[in-house]
């Protein structure tokens, strides 16, 4: 019995397969703009019984395809439990949206809270300035760590603090200097947003975000904690949908 | 009649209703409404649904909703929620504290109309710790399951008590999400997604 879960995100498609309650398969692939040939690719060739679709395209798939659907609140809060059981908190931050999941002590979903309507605080953001500082979103989060603190970024706005880092330049601020200042940026906003729902330590820091060793280390530093971080941060979505699914279809022999 | 499992009309109905009884000629929608009810009390007593039976029953909290912004009951209601009660100002607020008419002069009669101001309970007034009180009722008389606070943009007073009454409410075991939109379809999807969390989460 093989179940499929995938993570249909605005960046990115992961899908992870549980055989018999294991993980044997773990794949990630851009979304594009033509979400659904990206599912079909990466789906193809893969061997499963059950579908279970999260993320954005998730209605999306199931209208193309046999697939059940959960919410991403729902997908990342199952993902994370099972990597990390007796955890109390998650922060997402994706490629377009940022998400924070406060958990009760038995696990169940206490208060959640998107921001799916800014670029403010996600990885777009990140993404937005590494371009704007001639450099890779992979390289960004090294280049700041090199930094040193001192600047603060005060526009919210991705689009305005892009102009403020430009000004900054302009009077002379050091390249690494100002982007530690919008890795600060990035996770003031997350915090205020996981404050708002309930921070409780173990806190797991998740989404294609939690790769960024810069994120890492200033939210270990803020917190006075060490996050929790998987090893594949974005497949957590898929994850949960597959572990979902495996809850629901397991004994079932179809 | 919102209070019965089924419920015998949707939210998105009555939401209509007291849309509409905001501009209707009074004698014509009396008369509506009255066979509306006769209607709905025939439901009730078959116990006939404009849900299935034990579908999530959702209160609405919040900024009222005018002509033809049916947004939130739709995105509620597509999701397989069905919405018993609204506290605003297109729901019960209107319909509560009634004017007391049995004065017999002007002066009188003044006077309680300006009596009857001061109860209200909408978010523009504040200290305003009725409001709250009102919600907690309405959630156990139409035995709802969750609330859903609902903010219109710039409504600055709603927004501000959002996360006010929101707190509250939690402290007292009753689930709420806090839903910020304006009149766009744009962001229908975003919000069913937090909708459908939360029936997730209601539902565990």
């Amino acid at each position: 019995m093989i179940v499929a879960g995938i993570d249909i995100g605005s960046r990115s498609i992961e899908v992870v397969l549980k055989e018999n309650g294991r993980v044997v398969h773990t794949q990630r692939a851009d979304t594009t703009y033509a979400p659904l040939s990206q599912c079909d690719k990466i789906l193809s060739g893969l061997t499963f019984n059950r579908l279970v679709a999260t993320g954005y395209g998730r209605k999306l798939l199931a209208q193309h395809r046999p697939a059940e659907t959960i919410t991403e609140i729902q997908a990342y809060s199952l993902g994370a439990k099972v990597l990390f059981p007796g955890c109390r908190a998650i922060l997402d931050i994706g490629g377009q949206d940022t998400k924070a999941i406060s958990l009760n002590p038995d696990g169940s979903i206490l208060k959640f809270e998107m921001n799916d309507r800014c670029a403010a605080g996600t990885g777009k953001f990140l993404e937005f300035m590494a371009a704007s500082l001639q450099m890779r979103v992979e390289d960004f989060g090294r280049f700041a760590l090199t930094g040193k603190t001192g600047i603060d970024i005060n526009s919210m706005c991705t689009v305005f603090a892009e102009s403020e880092a430009t000004s900054l330049m302009a009077r002379g601020h050091k390249a690494e200097d100002i982007a530690l200042a919008l890795h600060q940026s990035v996770l003031k906003r997350s915090l205020t947003m996981l404050r708002r729902v309930g921070l409780r330590h173990p806190v797991v820091f998740a989404g294609g975000a939690a790769r960024n060793p810069c994120l890492v280390r200033l939210i270990n530093q803020t917190l006075a904690a060490e996050v929790l971080v998987p090893d594949a941060p974005d497949a957590v979505g898929a994850l949960g949908a597959a572990v979902y699914g495996w809850r629901k279809f397991g004994d079932d022999r179809g | 009649l919102r209070r019965h499992d089924p419920a015998p009309i949707s939210g998105l109905d009555a939401l209509l209703i007291n849309q509409v009884y905001f501009y209707d000629d009074p004698i014509r929608f009396t008369e509506s409404v009255h066979k509306i009810c006769d209607e709905l009390e025939d439901r009730a007593a078959r116990g006939e649904g404009a849900f299935p039976g034990g579908a999530p029953r959702l209160l609405f909290s919040g900024c009222p909703m005018a002509v033809p912004n049916w947004k939130l009951p739709y995105i509620v209601e597509s999701s397989g929620a069905v919405i018993v009660g609204e506290e605003s100002c297109v729901g019960e607020r209107g319909t509560r504290n009634l004017v007391d008419d049995s004065g017999q002069t002007l002066d009188e009669l003044m006077t309680a109309v300006m009596d009857r101001y001061f109860e209200i309970d909408c978010a523009i007034f504040t200290p305003n710790p009725d409001r709250l009180r009102h919600i907690e009722e309405m959630y156990h008389t139409y035995k709802a399951q969750g609330v859903i606070h609902y903010g219109l943009q710039f409504c600055q007073p709603y927004l501000m008590e959002s996360i006010p009454v929101e707190r509250s409410l939690e402290e007292r075991g009753i689930r709420t999400l806090r839903v910020e939109t304006d009149y766009s379809q744009e962001d229908v999807e975003q919000l069913k997604t937090r909708v459908e969390a939360f029936l997730e989460v209601l539902s565990a």
